[in-house]
């Protein structure tokens, strides 16, 4: 059940969008932005990108913007660690996906 | 290299507060309150003669051997029934004693075989070491009495027999399957004279016997004994190893003769097993030289061509030469790899490293992908770490056991006879699942609460669990306030606070009433100590990684992290997928779970490995798949993995691997994924390397190699050649070599080496300065990530819906006889039990289509179609169906869709949209299968030399 590619990100960068839209609306677009950002290969955020030119009827609107925006300028990710440092036991600060 | 004997104290010694001092034989000895005499003993060398005491199993006092004196008590106790105590003075050899042990040795001998020379326990028979140790030299009464040297022997049982004429009716069986393994198979049939051992009236193979091999463990004599060990004889040298099965990673001792194993018997040492074991882990090793095993590599142009038996030499210049092309053709990121959770850390950390160093990306990814990668995810972004919070042992201090989405008799079966052990002695367990699995009722094991979740439905049920938490007042305020982040919380607080998400309001979405989730939260909340064990019934669903964040906030919100007895617990599926993740099998991420976007940690690897490294993150499995339909990803090097069966949408699967130009699989086996690959290179198991495996409480532990690898190398030094080959120079000598590089790279890891294993058994990571001997309980006075972080968990539905054409859900999972694709157990006489994957579906669903049990039928949904057996099942709820995908042949991944999880691509196996109908043929890809396992699967006939 192959899926055209651009469809594929689509439903999976909606589905990272619900997700972000139980936070404030300027979390939500950095979280999102930030989990393309980390997750998604370069040729994946292009393709995507490329194709949102395209094709827009379906994409979360948050999504749309999240793309659109610089991660530099964004604002804080709900997902941002809060606190400095790590704890006694750790020496580590995990990201896994 | 002698044959480990492990020390047996005769009852268990349990730490106490306080120590009580008392002389046995003209020594003072000092041991745990509660210790028994003849444990003290034992504890300064002096060992009491004993046929019913070992020390897993509680003290029973039936044989009257191991009688002693005390001085001031009257008559000859017995040591292992009597409690040490303060000032005691105890004599355990006089001539009095002697006598009376003599006499017990006769009875017990009158009535017992007196063929030692040929008896497969010769030399390793606890009656006949008795025996000696009393001076036995003749039987008064003779042999000619009432005996049972007539008796039947039970040889139904595939690995153990019992000869019932070698019984001495010491109960040590009986109580093994009871205290240890919590079955309660066996009982003590008749009385007096008559009491025979019996497996419930029926022989073992029909009982409820799960053939865990502690009553064979636990038995003095030939009784019950292994039929490796009758058709072989004694080991005569053994080495402690890690289990290759699921993520418990039991320790066992591989007992050999020169480099054949004759059984493998669990180690008491092991700290995550503590003796036990499982069917698997103790008696399904001989997949390991199985005849299927495929031990030269091979290459071929085309999968439709035969595969050729070539050098290693031809192999991987072969192998180096097409990802070369590739690369050349097609770009850099045209090639990836799949590291394997079957195999070691240093393994994987090998794979990683070739492909970071040596390929020049990042698509490295491993099968944690279809399983706990929404683990990873969850914790670290509530907690700070990608695994499990407690160790195994932690789960005797718990008072409230929640289980959801895991079958821990089945999945990790030594761990949940460890759970049950713990229910039995009043811990309250709650169950949520869609199917009554044993733990919901079985013997001596009853939930209190069973929430029969509707599959998809995970987080409308934490979330009106912690509904009721926060509109009760069950929140634990202190905690939060010193631990956690109180924006965060407040901001979760108010969410689920609110009426939508209340018990009453979800009941029907659910599957379960709203007064038994209430119920379930306040006991959570308040009844204790409370901890969350799950499984991929959490995982595998397209809200995945937010259930998994929705389980640490409820532990959080009731102050249940960062001491024993609690915390949030992933049961890992492979014995290695926590140490494949550790080893950054990911390909955003490396070893230690640090983003390749972090330019410090990508500066030390930089250095290490002498190449400059990719930022941006590669491909995950599904990606390399959909690059491959698409044309642009042409490469993939599988280590052990076999992702043509266990991964979701088998024809999308197998169309990216046929696109592909050069896969290369290095495996024990010609697997499913191996009929599209074009190199062949084999693998090692776990008896033909050193290394170390990772389990799901992140306890590091050693593999030992105990026999040469049959296809001449160790899966690492096979990925050393194929990366020399390649152009990226790797020349390590042995793999602690490779594990000294984890340790300089990576911060959790500082602390560990071979050496350090070597002295302490087993290590617990994070292992650092801060904790020089590893950390079995994580987030103690304060959570890694600093403070904890709570998310917000809104429910979403799949979009993989029912209806009309589709009006059944599909889940699937495992059974304890087989494990995973059943690649190692469907070689292995396990297959007694599961000869074949079945369709469990509810009576109800049956009956509305005609269908009888062991009835053929179709099982179709949006993906695929096969046919299987069906059998009815009151286990199942109406509407929920459920099967394995153990059987190749099954395709039970034909069925499931690529729906994933939102944050990581798990896949949503636990959810899939099917019809169910009568049918009388196989399905299309059945048929294609077997046509397959021929046509692809070919070697080519070697010509004689002239």
């Amino acid at each position: 059940m192959a899926m055209d590619p651009m469809a594929k990100l689509v439903m999976m960068a909606n589905q990272i969008a619900q997700f972000f839209r139980s936070y404030p609306h300027d979390e939500a677009v950095a979280g999102i932005a930030h989990h393309l950002d980390k997750f998604w290969t370069p040729k994946m955020r292009e393709t995507f990108r490329t194709g949102l030119l395209d094709v827009q009827d379906g994409v979360d609107p948050l999504v749309l913007e999240a793309v659109r925006t610089d991660t530099d300028d964004l604002a804080r990710d709900p997902l941002a660690k809060v606190a400095a440092g790590t704890g006694e036991n750790g020496g580590i600060v995990a990201d896994s996906g | 290299m002698a044959l480990i004997e492990e020390f047996n104290s005769g009852t268990p010694i349990r730490p106490a507060a306080e120590q009580v001092t008392l002389t046995i034989d003209g020594m003072q000895v000092s041991v745990p309150r509660g210790t028994s005499v003849m444990a003290a003993a034992a504890s300064m060398g002096t060992k009491i003669p004993r046929l019913c005491a070992s020390d897993q199993l509680e003290a029973f006092g039936s044989c009257r051997l191991c009688l002693v004196e005390i001085e001031g008590r009257r008559g000859t106790p017995a040591s292992c029934t009597t409690p040490a105590d303060n000032g005691m003075v105890v004599h355990t050899q006089n001539e009095r004693l002697a006598k009376l042990r003599k006499g017990v040795m006769e009875l017990y001998i009158s009535d017992h075989p007196l063929n030692c020379l040929t008896c497969s326990a010769n030399g390793d028979c606890e009656l006949q070491d008795q025996a000696g140790q009393v001076g036995l030299r003749d039987v008064r009464y003779g042999y000619a009495g009432e005996n049972h040297l007539d008796g039947e022997t039970d040889a139904s049982n595939p690995y153990f027999s019992y000869e019932s004429s070698k019984c001495i009716v010491c109960n040590r069986c009986v109580r093994a399957c009871e205290e240890v393994q919590g079955t309660f198979a066996l009982t003590i049939e008749g009385r007096g004279f008559q009491s025979r051992v019996s497996a419930g009236g029926t022989n073992f193979m029909n009982s409820e016997c799960v053939s865990c091999g502690a009553c064979v463990q636990a038995c003095p004599t030939a009784t019950l004994n292994e039929k490796s060990v009758i058709a072989m004889g004694k080991p005569e040298h053994s080495a402690y190893t890690t289990c290759a099965y699921c993520g418990v990673g039991c320790t066992f001792k591989a007992e050999m003769q020169g480099e054949t194993v004759v059984r493998m018997v669990p180690a008491k040492a092991g700290k995550a097993n503590d003796g036990h074991s499982c069917v698997k882990g103790r008696f399904a090793y001989g997949y390991a030289t199985h005849k299927d095993r495929m031990t030269k590599p091979m290459i071929r142009a085309a999968i439709t061509d035969p595969w050729r038996e070539v050098s290693w030499a031809e192999a991987i210049a072969y192998a180096a030469s097409e990802f070369k092309r590739i690369q050349g053709r097609y770009g850099r990121n045209a090639i990836g790899a799949v590291t394997s959770s079957r195999c070691t850390n240093e393994e994987t950390y090998l794979v990683q490293k070739l492909v970071r160093a040596g390929f020049g990306n990042n698509n490295v990814d491993t099968c944690a992908r279809v399983c706990h990668s929404p683990t990873g995810y969850g914790l670290s972004t509530t907690l700070g770490t990608s695994a499990g919070t407690q160790d195994f042992r932690s789960v005797e201090q718990c008072d409230v056991i929640l289980v959801i989405g895991a079958n821990p008799t089945d999945g990790h079966p030594v761990f949940g006879s460890r759970m049950k052990k713990r229910i039995r002695a009043g811990a309250k367990l709650i169950v949520a699942d869609p199917r009554k699995i044993d733990l919901v009722k079985s013997p001596h094991i009853r939930a209190d609460y069973h929430l029969p979740l509707k599959p998809g439905s995970n987080v409308a049920l934490i979330n009106a669990l912690a509904h009721v938490v926060v509109t009760e007042g069950l929140v634990k305020e202190d905690y939060v306030r010193e631990r956690c982040d109180l924006h965060d919380f407040e901001a979760w607080a108010r969410f689920v606070a609110e009426e939508r998400h209340s018990p009453e309001a979800q009941a029907d979405l659910i599957g379960a009433t709203a007064a038994d989730v209430r119920a379930a939260a306040r006991l959570y909340a308040t009844g204790g100590n409370a901890a969350i064990f799950y499984g991929l019934g959490v995982t595998e669903h397209s809200q995945g990684s937010t259930m998994v964040m929705g389980m640490a906030n409820l532990a959080m919100a009731t102050g249940n992290i960062g001491r024993e007895g609690v915390g949030v617990n992933p049961l890992r599926g492979q014995n290695n997928v926590q140490g494949s993740c550790d080893m950054g099998s990911f390909p955003h991420e490396y070893p230690g779970y640090r983003h390749v976007h972090d330019d410090d940690t990508r500066e030390i690897y930089e250095k290490m490995w002498g190449r400059p490294l990719d930022r941006d993150p590669g491909m995950r499995i599904n990606n390399m798949l959909d690059e491959a339909v698409g044309g642009a990803f042409k490469g993939l090097y599988v280590q052990g993995e076999d992702i043509a069966q266990s991964d979701p949408d088998t024809h999308h699967v197998t169309s990216g691997l046929r696109a592909m130009e050069c896969v290369i699989v290095q495996d024990l086996f010609l697997n499913e994924t191996a009929k599209y690959a074009h190199v062949f290179l084999p693998g090692a198991s776990f008896l033909e390397k050193d290394g170390t495996f990772t389990n799901a409480e992140r306890r590091i532990s050693r593999v030992r190699k105990v026999m040469t690898p049959m296809g001449g190398y160790g899966d690492w030094e096979g990925t050393q050649l194929l990366s020399n080959a390649l152009g990226y120079p790797m020349h390590y000598e042995h793999p602690s070599e490779i594990m000294d590089e984890i340790a300089a790279t990576t911060p959790s890891f500082a602390g560990v080496s071979f050496e350090k294993l070597d002295q302490l058994g087993s290590i617990q990571w994070p292992c650092n300065d801060a904790a020089p001997e590893g950390t079995p309980t994580m987030h103690i006075d304060k959570f890694v990530i600093g403070k904890g972080k709570f998310m917000i968990t809104e429910f979403f539905p799949t979009e993989e819906r029912t209806g009309p054409r589709f009006p059944l859900v599909l889940t699937t999972g495992r059974i304890l006889s087989q494990y995973n694709v059943g690649a190692q157990t469907r070689r292995t006489e396990n297959s007694q039990w599961h000869e074949e994957d079945v369709l469990e579906i509810h009576p109800f669903d049956a009956e509305l289509r005609g269908i009888l049990d062991g009835d053929l039928v179709a099982l179709e949904s949006r993906s695929g179609d096969i046919a299987i057996k069906a059998r009815i099942s009151e286990r199942m709820q109406p509407g929920v169906v459920y099967t394995t995908f153990h059987h190749a042949k099954t395709g039970a991944n034909v069925i499931t869709t690529d729906y994933s999880d939102w944050a990581t691509n798990c896949p949503e196996y636990k959810v899939t949209a099917v019809q169910v109908r009568k049918t009388n043929r196989m399905s299309d890809w059945q048929a294609r299968f077997y046509e397959e396992d021929e046509s692809l699967k070919r070697v080519a006939v070697m010509e004689a030399a002239e």
